[in-house]
C-alpha cells in the first residue's frame, strides 16, 4: 500500500454558469523516501493539485487516503502530524522569530519542546545569531529555510512544497533542493514539490506532470 | 497550546497596535467610571435638594452637634398670644424642624418631620413629632391648632384605663399628653425632654372598626400614614372628613384668616401649599415667618442658608443639575457610541490584517477556537491596563465635571437669591448641604460596573469581529497563477 494514494480525484471551480474544470479522475501514489516534482503549465492545476493532497481544499470527487485512511476523516490531525508545507511566500507569523515561527508548529502538533529547534534551524542553513531575530528581518533566502525547518521540525511522513524556489536564487534553491533530497533518501519522508523548473525537476526521484488536455496528474521523463 | 503565550509575543512585537487598541478601551472605560459616578453624585445633589426645598413653606434651623439655640420670636398677634403657652414646646432650642402651615384657623403648627429625611454628614436633626405617645393612650394622631391649642381631634376609639376598665374617649373629655422631644440621628431617637399637656378632645374622627385608616379623597385613596407625603395626604384626609362631618355651625369655624368661610377644596389647597394658590399665601407668610425670625432669631438661620424666592425659583435650581447631568450624560453616550464603531473598526482592520497569519495557523493544523483565544488574551490584557488606568482618570475627570456642575449650580443660587430679596415669596434653601453634596465620593460602583461593562463590550466586540472575518481561504497560501 503506498503511503499517499489519490484515487479518481476531480476538482473543478464554478464560476457562476461555468464550470472550469481542473483535474479530471486523476490517481496517483506516492511512496516514503521519494522526492517527487510536479511540473506543468501555468494554471493546469499543479497547485490545486497540492492543495487537495495537503487537505488545504477538497476534491469534488475521489479520495485521498493516507496509509489507507482517507485524510479528511481527521484533517485536523493530518495538517497538525502528517504534512508539512513550504510554501513559495514562505507563510511565516510576521512577528514572531526564527525559533518561535518553529516553535509554534511544534505546539500546534502537541509536540515536546525539548526538541531541538535552533538544531533544526541549523541545519537548513539559519546561524544561531539569527535564530531569535523576528524573521521579516531575514532575506527571503532565510526566511524560506525557517520555512523549511517549520515544516521538518514535526518530522512530518508527508512534505509538500509549492515553488519554493521560485522567489529565492540560484545557490539557495540549490540548498533547498538538496535538503529535499537529503529529508527524502535519509530520514524516509515523501517529499512533493510543485515547480515549474524543469532542471529541478530533472533532480527529483520521480516527476509528475499534469496534462492540461485529458487534466491528469501522469508520469513525466524530464 | 499555549494561547496565552502567542498573546503576549503579538501584544510585545506590535506595540502601536496595542497602544492604540489601549487607548480606545481606556477612552471608553474612563466614559463609563464618569459615567456612573456622575449619576451617583446627581443623586446625591437630588437627595440633598430634595430634602432641602420643601414644597411647602418652611424654615429650617440647624443643630450642629449637641450645639442648640434659645430664642424667642413673636410672629404676630396670634403667636404673642399662644407664645406663653407654647414657648416651652415650641421654642425650647430641642426644636431643629418646625413646619407652619397658615391660612385656615390661623397658624397651624404641625409637630411632624418626615422620617426619610436624608441628613448631610455632620448634621443631626432635634424633632418633635405630630405622633404623640402616652402611658394610657396607645396613639393618638392629630395636630395641635394655634388657635385652640388645648383641644385635639382623636381617633375614634382611643381609649384610657379607669380602676382597669377600658373608657373610650369622647368629645370634651381632657386628654393628659405627655409630649416629648426628640434628638434624632440616623440610628437613635432619643426622647430629651418631655412636657404634659392638658388637652380637650374637640373633635373625634374616624370609625375604629376599620383596621387601618382609609380615607377617599378625589378618587384616591389614602391608607397609611409611614411616610411624608402620606402623612399629610393622611391629614388632609381626616380634615376633609372632619369638615364634611361637621354640623352646619361647626363648618363656620372653618374660616380663614379673613373670616371667609372656606369650601372643602380651598381648605384643602391651603393645608397641603402643593397648589398655586396655597403656595402664594404660603410664601407671602413664610416672607413674614421669615423676617420676624430675622429679628427675633437671627441665629437660627446658620450661615449656610439662603433665602430664595419662590418654588419655581428654587426648582431651577434642580432643574439646572437635572439638565446638566442629562447633557453630561447625552455627551458621555455618544462619545461611547463613537468609541465602541470606532474600536469595532479598528478591530476589524487588525483582524482583517490577519487574516493570513490565521489561515498559517489553520493549516499548521491550528483551531479557529485556539486562534479565538490567544486573540482574547491579547484584548483582554489592553483591557486590564486600560480598566486600571481608567479608575484614576475617571476618578479625576468626574471630579472635573461635578465641579463645573457645582459651580453652575450656585451661580444660580446667587441668581435665586437676588430675586428672593426682591420678592416677598421665600423659601428657604440650604447652600452649604449643597456643596457638601456636591463633592465626589469614591465609590466601588463605578469600579464594578465599568469593568463589567468593558469586558462585555471588549469580548463582544471581538467575538463579533471574529465571526465576520471573511476570507481565511488556506489556498490563499500557495501560489494563485495555478
Amino acid at each position: 500500500m503506498a503511503l499517499l494514494e489519490v484515487k479518481n480525484v476531480s476538482y473543478y471551480y464554478q464560476d457562476g454558469d461555468n464550470k472550469r474544470e481542473i483535474l479530471k479522475d486523476t490517481s496517483a501514489a506516492f511512496e516514503r523516501g521519494n522526492f517527487y516534482t510536479i511540473v506543468g503549465e501555468s494554471g493546469s492545476g499543479k497547485t490545486t493539485f497540492l492543495s487537495l493532497i495537503g487537505a488545504l481544499d477538497r476534491p469534488k470527487s475521489g479520495e485521498i487516503l493516507l496509509k489507507g485512511h482517507n485524510i479528511y476523516e481527521d484533517v485536523k490531525r493530518y495538517r497538525q502530524k502528517d504534512v508539512g508545507f513550504v510554501f513559495q511566500s514562505y507563510n511565516l507569523i510576521p512577528y514572531m522569530t526564527a525559533v518561535e515561527n518553529v516553535s509554534l508548529a511544534l505546539d500546534i502538533a502537541h509536540l515536546s519542546k525539548k526538541i531541538n529547534i535552533k538544531g533544526i534551524l541549523a541545519i537548513v542553513g539559519i546561524t544561531e545569531d539569527k535564530t531569535e531575530r523576528v524573521v521579516t528581518k531575514l532575506s527571503g533566502g532565510e526566511q524560506q529555510r525557517v520555512a523549511i525547518a517549520r515544516a521538518i521540525a514535526k518530522s512530518p511522513t508527508i512534505l509538500l512544497a509549492d515553488e519554493p524556489t521560485g522567489n529565492l536564487d540560484t545557490d539557495t534553491s540549490d540548498f533547498i533542493v538538496n535538503i529535499f533530497n537529503m529529508l527524502a533518501h535519509k530520514m524516509n519522508m515523501c517529499i512533493i514539490m510543485v515547480t515549474h523548473n524543469l532542471e529541478i525537476a530533472k533532480r527529483s526521484d520521480i516527476v509528475y506532470r499534469v496534462d492540461p488536455k485529458i487534466k491528469k496528474l501522469v508520469k513525466d521523463n524530464v | 497550546m499555549c494561547d496565552l503565550h502567542y498573546a503576549l509575543i503579538y501584544a510585545k512585537r506590535n506595540p502601536f497596535k496595542i497602544f492604540i487598541l489601549f487607548l480606545i478601551m481606556l477612552v471608553l472605560c474612563t466614559l463609563l467610571v464618569v459615567a456612573v459616578y456622575l449619576n451617583l453624585t446627581c443623586e446625591n445633589i437630588f437627595k440633598e435638594l430634595y430634602a432641602n426645598i420643601d414644597y411647602r413653606s418652611e424654615l429650617e434651623g440647624n443643630i450642629f452637634d449637641d450645639q442648640y439655640y434659645t430664642y424667642n420670636y413673636e410672629i404676630n398677634e396670634k403667636f404673642k398670644k399662644l407664645e406663653a403657652e407654647n414657648e416651652e414646646l415650641l421654642l425650647s432650642g430641642y426644636v431643629d424642624h418646625i413646619d407652619y402651615h397658615f391660612g385656615l384657623d390661623g397658624y397651624l403648627l404641625n409637630f411632624y418631620c418626615p422620617d426619610e429625611t436624608y441628613l448631610s454628614e455632620g448634621y443631626q436633626r432635634v424633632f418633635i413629632f405630630g405622633t404623640f405617645q402616652t402611658s394610657d393612650i396607645k396613639m393618638i394622631e392629630g395636630s395641635l391648632d394655634l388657635n385652640d391649642p388645648k383641644t385635639v381631634i382623636v381617633p375614634e376609639g382611643s381609649f384610657y384605663y379607669e380602676d382597669g376598665e377600658k373608657v373610650l374617649y369622647d368629645i370634651g373629655d381632657t386628654l393628659n399628653l405627655e409630649i416629648p422631644a426628640f434628638k434624632r440621628d440616623r440610628t437613635n431617637t432619643e426622647v430629651i425632654k418631655s412636657d404634659l399637656y392638658e388637652l380637650k378632645i374637640s373633635g373625634i374622627y374616624e370609625p375604629n372598626e376599620r383596621t387601618e385608616e382609609a380615607y377617599r379623597i378625589n378618587e384616591r385613596l389614602y391608607v397609611s400614614n409611614e411616610t411624608a407625603k402620606e402623612y399629610y395626604d393622611l391629614l388632609y384626609a381626616k380634615r376633609q372628613w372632619a369638615y364634611e362631618n361637621a354640623s352646619k355651625d361647626d363648618k363656620a369655624s372653618f374660616l380663614d384668616n379673613d373670616g371667609v368661610t372656606l369650601n372643602a377644596k380651598y381648605y384643602y389647597y391651603h393645608i397641603y401649599a402643593k397648589d398655586y394658590e396655597s403656595m402664594l399665601e404660603v410664601n407671602r407668610l413664610a416672607d413674614d415667618l421669615s423676617k420676624e425670625l430675622s429679628t427675633y432669631a437671627g441665629g437660627v438661620l446658620m450661615d449656610g442658608y439662603k433665602v430664595t424666592s419662590t418654588l419655581d425659583e428654587a426648582n431651577k435650581v434642580v432643574n439646572s443639575v437635572s439638565s446638566m447631568q442629562r447633557s453630561i450624560n447625552i455627551a458621555i453616550g455618544l462619545l461611547m457610541v463613537i468609541m465602541l464603531l470606532g474600536m469595532s473598526f479598528i478591530l476589524q482592520l487588525f483582524l482583517k490584517d490577519r487574516v493570513l497569519e490565521m489561515g498559517i495557523n489553520m493549516s499548521l493544523g491550528r483551531s479557529r477556537f485556539s486562534l479565538y483565544r490567544q486573540y482574547l488574551y491579547e484584548h483582554l490584557g489592553v483591557l486590564f491596563a486600560a480598566f486600571l488606568f481608567s479608575q484614576v482618570n475617571g476618578y479625576y475627570l468626574s471630579s472635573l465635571f461635578i465641579g463645573m456642575m457645582r459651580d453652575a449650580s450656585l451661580a444660580k443660587q446667587e441668581e435665586i437669591l437676588k430675586l428672593g430679596q426682591d420678592t416677598s415669596k421665600t423659601i428657604a434653601f440650604k447652600t452649604a448641604i449643597l456643596k457638601d453634596a456636591y463633592q465626589l465620593r469614591f465609590d466601588i460602583l463605578p469600579f464594578g460596573i465599568s469593568f463589567i461593562m468593558i469586558f462585555l463590550i471588549v469580548t463582544i466586540t471581538l467575538s463579533f469581529n471574529f465571526l465576520k472575518v471573511k476570507g481565511i481561504v488556506l489556498l490563499d497560501l500557495l501560489r494563485k497563477t495555478d
